[in-house]
């Protein structure tokens, strides 16, 4: 090969070369020049970092203006995700455990919830045929045996499904657990705070684990605090470890940041727990699987989150936008992990496009009692604090770094949220509490303004101390939620119970009203009614007895005769004006609506026909009846108004009539006498009477079909001529409604009108 | 002053001017850059130190007819085969074995292959006839693959990767008929089917998806890519100025003095200075081509074209993993970043270069 063949080939290899800057140039004038905006963007984007400024939520008081409920400062310990040494490692450890749960999750859940929609669908139908007849009740028929035989296959398959999905999910658990242990053990971040600050190891390393969750996650915004309530003085040393020019710039500890935010504070404890109720960060609730499950959602499923996202007090989420309360999917794009939108506002958004001013909201949520229900009043508006991270000039600075806040995003303020004021009566609410200790019995006390529904107080025993879960008081949370007396369940509305002899009032109220008895009806008391091989049985042998005398003696013989003459349709459609069987609409979550029996229901339920029997056992509270203590305290507050059913609130609200029954003056007085006469002429009420106040009430004593002794109740109101108040007392296996439930009425009575009661001592009459 | 047949000294009259202007605007691009990406982390006081060190070696590579170090090729060559076995035994840094820590410095074995590789090919060439028949470009292109071999198992793509365009244009003007290039080109394509589906690593799978959508990885295996993009292109025309880069600035950009110190010219520097820099590799280039045109002998000619080719390839393979032409891979930028093997490598380079363009040549047009 000549000279001349080498140069041309020389020449072409320099061609290529010469070809291939140039096409680095035509590159780079695109990335530099056409799509500059972009990459601009992008590189501000990287600078900014947001901050959500939370607002403060808003105080819960009682009538009197005294705190339930209110904001403190929080001295909380944070991490910069970006600059902690370890994040790697232990974002391989974030990516392994969560796959392990993905897997087995999906289909499992899905199950669940194909079976959750079945049994909703029985139930509607189940209701239509309670209704239906004829040609139309064959064909619901058949269509409730295929739904049933389709929730067993449902359920079989949860079944099958079951053990895979609890070993994953116990396999995350140790997984994410075990990884948490390794931090605590051997990163030096964890060790050096945990030393300085006093906040144990294991829940440092947790709160790291939830911010690099966070960060893997990929959710906007910055990743929550690692340790909230930091000890003040611990914190400020800490502070001035991090913050101090005085200390070399070596020993700090990398990517650790002091932050303030602001905590919950329950001055009054236990008190009126359950009315108040807790919150919890978002973040939170979203570990706890608030939706934990597969990748992909459908409409019905999305619509699901709607209406829970609009039950804890948060705007719907937009249409298609969501991929569901879900921390580990997405949608299928998938691109988003978790979206939904607060009017403009759309947090948990993914990272990507630059947004000013939005973020995460690492909010606190209420999650019980009045802070779950007036959740959207108390909670206020976040503010965005956005920071862009400059240079000053330029130059041979050797990367020095200046903070400045953004200027073009001006400053909004948080904007607070409003104060709740409850109806409650804190005096009221803590007299109730204390007899209710005293007695020593697990129950419930209700006290109503008697025209207006106002909730005066409502205490429930066992108690908890919302402040474990603010500050998160761990084995103290999960002893309450394991303890077998249920101290989270507030007894006053989420509980039923049989009413017992309280129920007498009740049927009463309709017998009178529509003449099935006078007052002057009477009926003989032999101190057993037979009824075909059934007998039924009267605490006494009351012989020939008037309604008044049978009230305050509360004869069971007579009541049965009411309430075979009655029949079980009526006296079904009497309980269900005054209340009883639905929902009182009282504004706190979790509410039980009891149940109200009649014959349909019982052919509803394939129980057989409606008898005697049945009737005799539902007139005295003993059949299939169950009522909660709040629905007593409406019913006998509709007697004592003259036939307001008030719904029964916390906030004063406008509305708070439900319907008005139209009780003639005759039969009411009647009603009414009987049950002053319980309480003030020698009745099972006795123990209830004040020195200037007359009390009115009716007491019950239920047999459960538990162990122990029956449940005790006394439900009634006061001032017996023009009550102000309605009341409801009922004590798990006390005993006797006369002698353990009305004299915690009576102590509550005498806080309430300011008045001693009179000191009688029992007489073995208080029976029942 | 010589030693028989061969020139030793200075011939400062011969020093390829070209050449040396696109060595010292590259240089002083490293020297501002470097001082900018990691200055505060005192790396530019050493950086300096290497480049002055760099200096001596373009001497000792210059003063010495470049004949005599082609006699030693074989030489070299077979030192560095040893390195690079002997490199294998070491404990792995960041998933590979390819440095030697000698304690003041950590040295690259594969650096000295580059030069050792084509002192050792302009040897192999220059003893065989101008048009290469197969058994000849078989041998050469053995003598060039068992280096690439060793380096891929270190596993170093990058430089296996740097030694590619070397390899094609020595074979390329050292006489290969067009034809067996052509089959050439086409096995190679076949085997690089073959090598992906069978000899990579998943992490270098990886990788190349990451570059060809980098999106979904950009918090991992495309991390650097995306960093380095957006770096360049928030840099627009005229830059941010110098120290001013936040994404250098705010240590956003990993690697910034040494593999993606490209990236830091064009974020602070903008098209204007980035594109500047590409001239100056094009003028290397250029001056690097017209040198080997006009080398008096085939060694010359092999070794300039292949030095040229080195210097070259790496500058543009380099410049495409920043700006995301090519998967991402470790390799440096010639004479800009940081790092003494490299910036030695290409110092002894150049002097190599310069002395080809020293020694007696054809007249022509640097004459």
């Amino acid at each position: 090969m000549s000279d001349r063949v080498f140069s041309r080939r020389m020449q072409v290899a320099l061609a290529a070369l010469l070809l291939a800057l140039a096409a680095c140039v035509a590159r780079l004038a695109w990335l530099q020049i056409w799509r500059y905006k972009d990459y601009h963007d992008r590189a501000l984007t990287a600078l900014t970092s947001e901050e959500l400024v939370p607002p403060t939520r808003g105080r819960i008081l009682d009538a009197t203006g005294e705190v339930l409920a209110e904001d403190a400062p929080s001295f909380d310990i944070s991490v910069r995700v970006r600059d902690l040494k370890l994040r790697e490692v232990v974002l391989d450890d974030v990516e392994s455990y969560y796959d392990t749960r993905r897997k087995a999750a999906g289909p499992y859940l899905d199950a669940i919830r194909g079976k959750d929609r079945a049994v909703a669908d029985l139930e509607e139908q189940n209701d239509l045929l309670l209704s239906a007849g004829g040609a139309e009740e064959e064909v619901l028929r058949k269509e409730i045996a295929g739904r049933s035989a389709a929730i067993a296959k449902l359920q079989a398959e949860i079944d099958k499904l079951a053990p895979e999905y609890r070993a994953a999910e116990a396999e995350f658990r140790k997984q994410r657990e075990g990884a948490i242990a390794r931090l605590a053990a051997r990163e030096q971040t964890v060790v050096e705070l945990s030393a300085i600050s006093g906040v144990p190891r294991e829940d440092l390393a947790r709160g790291i684990m939830g911010a690099l969750e966070h960060a893997a996650k990929r959710y906007e915004g910055a990743p929550p605090p690692i340790a909230t309530n930091v000890d003040r003085r611990c914190w400020d040393r800490l502070y001035i470890r991090q913050h101090s020019p005085l200390m070399s710039g070596a020993e700090r500890i990398p990517g650790v940041e002091l932050t303030n935010g602001v905590t919950r504070r329950y001055p009054q404890g236990t008190s009126a727990c359950h009315l108040v109720g807790y919150v919890k960060p978002m973040s939170e609730l979203l570990y706890e699987g608030l939706a934990a499950g597969p990748e992909t959602r459908s409409r019905e499923e999305l619509d699901g989150v709607a209406a829970r996202l609009k039950f804890m007090g948060l705007a719907a989420p937009e249409p298609g936008g969501l991929a569901f309360l879900n921390p580990f999917g997405r949608t299928g794009d998938g691109r988003f992990f978790f979206k939904t939108s607060e009017g403009e506002r759309t947090w948990l958004r993914p990272r990507g496009r630059r947004t000013i001013g939005r973020a995460l909201p690492d909010e606190r949520v209420g999650t019980y009692g009045v802070e779950k229900s007036h959740n959207q009043e108390l909670r206020g508006q976040h503010a965005y604090r956005v920071t862009i991270r400059d240079i000053e000039g330029g130059g041979w600075r050797g990367g020095q770094q200046v903070r400045r806040f953004g200027e073009d995003v001006p400053p909004v303020p948080p904007m607070p949220g409003a104060d709740v004021r409850l109806t409650v009566l804190l005096p009221v609410q803590k007299a109730a509490e204390k007899a209710l200790a005293e007695s020593g019995r697990n129950g419930a006390v209700v006290f109503l303004d008697a025209s207006t529904g106002a909730v005066l107080a409502m205490a429930s025993h066992p108690v908890y101390d919302p402040n474990a879960f603010v500050l998160r008081r761990n084995e103290e949370i999960t002893r309450l939620f394991s303890d077998k007396s249920h101290p989270m369940l507030c007894r006053a509305y989420q509980s039923a119970y049989p009413p017992g002899s309280t129920f007498k009032p009740i049927i009463s109220s309709g017998a009178l009203e529509e003449g099935v008895i006078g007052p002057r009806t009477a009926f003989p008391c032999t101190g057993v009614l037979h009824l075909g091989r059934a007998s039924f049985e009267c605490l006494g042998t009351h012989g020939s007895i008037e309604f008044d005398m049978a009230m305050r003696k509360s004869c069971n013989l007579y009541f049965y005769h009411t309430g075979m003459k009655s029949g079980g349709e009526r006296m079904a459609r009497w309980a269900k004006n005054l209340g009883f069987g639905e929902l009182s609409g009282i504004d706190l979550p979790g509410e039980r609506e009891g149940l109200m029996p009649s014959p349909a229901w019982k052919r509803g339920r394939k129980l057989g026909s409606w008898t005697d029997g049945d009737s005799c056992n539902m007139v005295i509270g003993q059949g299939w009846d169950l009522v909660t203590p709040l629905q007593a305290a409406v019913a006998f507050a509709a007697i004592g108004n003259g036939g307001r059913v008030v719904r029964p609130h916390l906030v004063t609200e406008q509305k708070y009539v439900r319907r008005t029954l139209k009780f003639s003056p005759g039969p009411l007085a009647a009603l009414k006498k009987s049950l002053y006469g319980v309480v003030n002429e020698g009745g099972t009420g006795r123990l209830a009477q004040l020195k200037d106040v007359v009390v009115a009430g009716k007491t019950g004593s239920a047999e459960h079909g538990g162990p122990g002794a029956t449940h005790a109740w006394f439900c009634g109101y006061a001032p017996s001529a023009d009550p102000t108040v309605a009341f409801a007392v009922v004590l798990e296996r006390a005993g006797h409604g006369g002698s353990a439930a009305a004299p915690v009425a009576r102590k509550v009575l005498e806080v309430l009108f300011n008045v001693e009661g009179e000191t009688l001592t029992p007489t073995g009459e208080e029976q029942d | 002053m010589r030693l028989g047949n061969h020139e030793i000294g200075l011939p400062l009259k011969r020093l390829p001017l070209m050449l040396l202007i696109a060595v010292a605007a590259m240089v002083v691009y490293g020297v501002f850059f470097v001082n900018s990406a990691a200055g505060h982390k005192g790396l530019a006081s050493r950086h300096l130190l290497w480049a002055g060190l760099g200096a001596f070696a373009f001497l000792g590579a210059f003063l010495v007819d470049f004949r005599l170090f082609v006699r030693a090729g074989y030489l070299a060559y077979a030192a560095g085969l040893l390195a690079l076995v002997a490199v294998l035994f070491t404990a792995p840094v960041k998933g590979a074995s390819s440095w030697f820590d000698l304690g003041f410095m950590k040295a690259q074995p594969s650096e000295f292959m580059k030069l050792a590789l084509t002192l050792a090919m302009a040897r192999f060439l220059a003893t065989r006839p101008r048009t290469l028949k197969v058994r000849d470009l078989a041998l050469a292109l053995a003598l060039a693959g068992l280096p690439v071999l060793l380096i891929l198992k270190q596993p170093d793509m990058g430089t296996a990767m740097v030694f590619m365009p070397v390899i094609a244009v020595t074979v390329f003007v050292g006489g290969a008929r067009v034809w067996h290039l052509a089959a050439l080109a086409g096995s190679a394509v076949g085997g690089a089917v073959v090598v992906w589906f069978k000899a990579m690593h998943d992490y270098q799978r990886e990788r190349v998806y990451a570059w060809l959508d980098p999106e979904p990885y950009k918090l991992g295996k495309a991390y650097q890519l995306i960093q380095s993009l957006i770096a360049i292109g928030s840099g627009g025309l005229l830059g941010k100025g110098l120290g001013a880069g936040t994404q250098n600035q705010f240590d956003l950009l990993p690697l910034k003095e040494s593999d993606f110190i490209f990236a830091v010219i064009a974020e602070e520097g903008g098209f204007l200075a980035a594109t500047g820099l590409l001239v100056a590799v094009a003028v290397l280039v250029l001056a690097g081509t017209a040198i080997a045109i006009h080398a008096a002998d085939r060694e010359g000619q092999v070794v300039a074209a292949a030095l040229t080719a080195l210097l070259g390839g790496q500058a543009v393979i380099n410049v495409a993993v920043c700006i995301g032409l090519l998967p991402t891979t470790g390799i440096t930028l010639p004479f800009v970043s940081y790092g003494g093997s490299s910036m030695l490598t290409c110092f002894v380079a150049a002097g190599l270069l310069a002395n080809v363009a020293a020694r007696p040549q054809k007249p022509g047009l640097f004459g």
